[in-house]
């Protein structure tokens, strides 16, 4: 069942400024992380981005998810820090056609001629959650309130002293 | 439905669609289904043929048999981005065919009710809307399949001079019978140059090309005309590219070394086939006794031997057409044992450098073998597994011939990942 993003996500995503990352596994299990600048959400809410090269280990795990039923995970890391995490599995795989097409010229002209595009892959979201070192450290240590080491408890006096 | 006519009992008598995924998990079910797909067919509802927009997809048009023409898309693309290539033309009716259908607003492949999965049909590529200098609608020219584009140069085959001579399951051949000796037999290389030059204006749409067509026996020794044929026809195309050599596959009757090599240098070509069609020597020679009287199982076998040695392992393959060699009276008696031989042949030429791949039988309406079975779901993914892994075993490439490059090969599907 996919989720909606909200708009601070979608924002981020969208931003040319942020850095995003999918990581996907391959048939052996093996993780693999890579960058994937032209990741954005298309109009009903999918993740949206193009695989350059057909023969990447990527294309391979894209496959072998969409195979297989396998979820990918994609990071955005924005400006200011923020880190979004969204987890899904994948809706299609467009290599031809029009939106193909318009896709590859789109990419030729802001990238060169030389480079190809192999296809666009569409990811329905199941999972959002915000990665940011902050708000990861107050839901976990409002959730375990022990699992912590025990100086950072300590009186100040005790704790600091030389 | 109503006008298809099928054995209603098949699905009692063999494993089902769900109970093969059950049964083989390291598959994919979506390359299951495909394969199941291929073997029964599509057929298109009322609600499926509306979708389709003649301004974007490509069409078939044709007769079915109650004589009623039937505007229906060419095929269908599957959601892993793989594409079947069954037309509704082809659909087998001794079981019932998959049903292309409408569910809430999505073209999905249906069976017994059951939605399997969405599917997008094929769209036709500019030059399909233009003519040549000639006159010639450059549709007539080059075909295009969603990445792929294709050439026929000879649409008689030589085989069919005499109907007992042709391979058995062949349609295409004997549908050619009709051009023998006409103009439009060949294609005319002012046509292919000048479709070559707005196919090249399409960006992103086509990853390669294969010709094929009828065999042409004639010329100073066997083949040459059908050599000299497809030299040219090749030499016309590279003219719209700028390197020696482009993303290319011919699929001739096998040439003697000799012709392969220039084949090779003459022209922009990057692979080769020749299929071996039945993996038996007993059954080639009655499956395709034209070729069989012409060129040995075994001197075929050594001609795609030395097309590895000019072209280079992994640029050349070779297929059978899965499911013939169980047809009626002569074929296999059991599915084990046709898949013995299988291997067996397929160990020898993988072993040899040559890729391996199988095209599901279409029992033709106007083909010899008009009225046979195909053989289980079972059988064929049994088949494209053994065959996958002997192309692995033999560390072979299949990019020559991968699921952008035709479509039809289940087994160099899986190659995927």
């Amino acid at each position: 069942m996919s989720i909606q993003l909200s708009d601070e996500v979608i924002n981020a995503i969208k931003d040319p400024q942020s850095v995003k990352v999918i990581a996907t596994i391959s048939k052996e299990g093996i993780p693999h992380v890579t960058a994937k600048g032209s990741l954005t959400v298309d109009d009903n809410g999918r993740i949206r981005f193009l695989e350059l090269l057909e023969k990447s280990q990527t294309q391979k795990n894209l496959v072998y998810s969409i195979w297989f039923d396998k979820i990918v995970a994609v990071n955005v890391i924005t400006q200011d820090k923020k880190s979004f995490q969204i987890k899904g599995k994948i809706y299609k795989t467009i290599n031809s056609g029009r939106e193909f097409q318009d896709a590859y010229v789109a990419t030729q002209e802001k990238y060169g001629y030389d480079i190809d595009v192999s296809a666009i892959w569409l990811v329905d979201v199941d999972e959002v959650t915000e990665e940011t070192f902050a708000a990861r450290r107050d839901e976990l240590e409002t959730k375990y309130p022990y699992e912590l080491h025990v100086d950072r408890l300590a009186k100040d006096e005790l704790r600091f002293a030389k | 439905m109503a006008q298809l006519e099928f054995d209603t009992e098949w699905r009692k008598k063999e494993e089902s669609l769900e109970e093969i995924i059950q049964k083989y998990p390291e598959l994919p079910p979506i390359s299951i289904l495909e394969i199941d797909a291929h073997r029964r067919g599509v057929y298109y509802t009322d609600a499926a043929i509306e979708k389709l927009d003649e301004s974007i997809h490509q069409v078939t048009e044709y007769k079915n048999r109650q004589g009623v023409v039937r505007k229906v898309p060419a095929s269908l693309t599957l959601r892993d981005g793989s594409h079947l290539v069954v037309a509704e033309s082809d659909t087998k009716t001794e079981r019932d065919p998959f049903i292309v259908d409408v569910v809430d607003g999505k073209i999905v492949l249906t069976d017994q009710g059951k939605v399997y999965e969405e599917v997008s049909y094929w769209e036709k590529p500019k030059f399909y809307d233009k003519v040549t200098s000639r006159g010639t609608p450059m549709r007539d020219v080059i075909q295009a399949r969603p990445q792929r584009y294709s050439l026929q140069p000879s649409k008689f085959c030589h085989f069919w001079e005499c109907a007992k001579d042709g391979c058995k399951y062949c349609s295409i051949g004997s549908s050619g019978v009709k051009f023998h000796g006409r103009p439009d037999d060949l294609l005319n290389l002012q046509d292919v140059e000048e479709t070559m030059k707005e196919l090249v204006k399409e960006p992103g749409r086509f990853v390669g090309v294969i010709l094929t067509g009828g065999s042409i026996l004639s010329g100073s020794k066997l083949c040459e005309d059908e050599l000299q044929i497809y030299i040219e026809i090749l030499q016309a195309m590279g003219t719209v590219f700028k390197t020696k050599k482009w993303p290319s596959q011919v699929n001739t009757t096998a040439l003697d070394k000799e012709q392969l090599q220039r084949l090779y240098d003459q022209t922009g070509l990057t692979s080769y086939t020749t299929d071996l069609e039945v993996f038996d020597d007993e059954l080639y020679r009655w499956v395709c006794p034209g070729k069989a009287k012409t060129i040995s199982h075994e001197e075929w076998k050594k001609r795609l031997f030395d097309a590895v040695d000019i072209f280079g392992r992994g640029q050349v393959d070779t297929g059978l057409v899965s499911g013939v060699e169980l047809a009626k009276p002569n074929g296999f008696k059991s599915e084990d044992e046709a898949l013995k031989k299988d291997f067996e042949t397929a160990e020898e030429m993988a072993s040899r450098g040559v890729l391996l791949k199988h095209d599901i039988w279409h029992v033709g309406d106007n083909s010899i073998f008009r009225g046979q079975l195909t053989p289980s779901l079972d059988y064929y993914v049994r088949l494209t597994k053994g065959l996958y892994e002997i192309n692995k075993k033999y560390n072979l490439r299949s990019d020559m011939d991968s699921y952008r490059k035709c479509g039809m090969h289940p087994n160099i599907n899986l190659d995927r990942i």
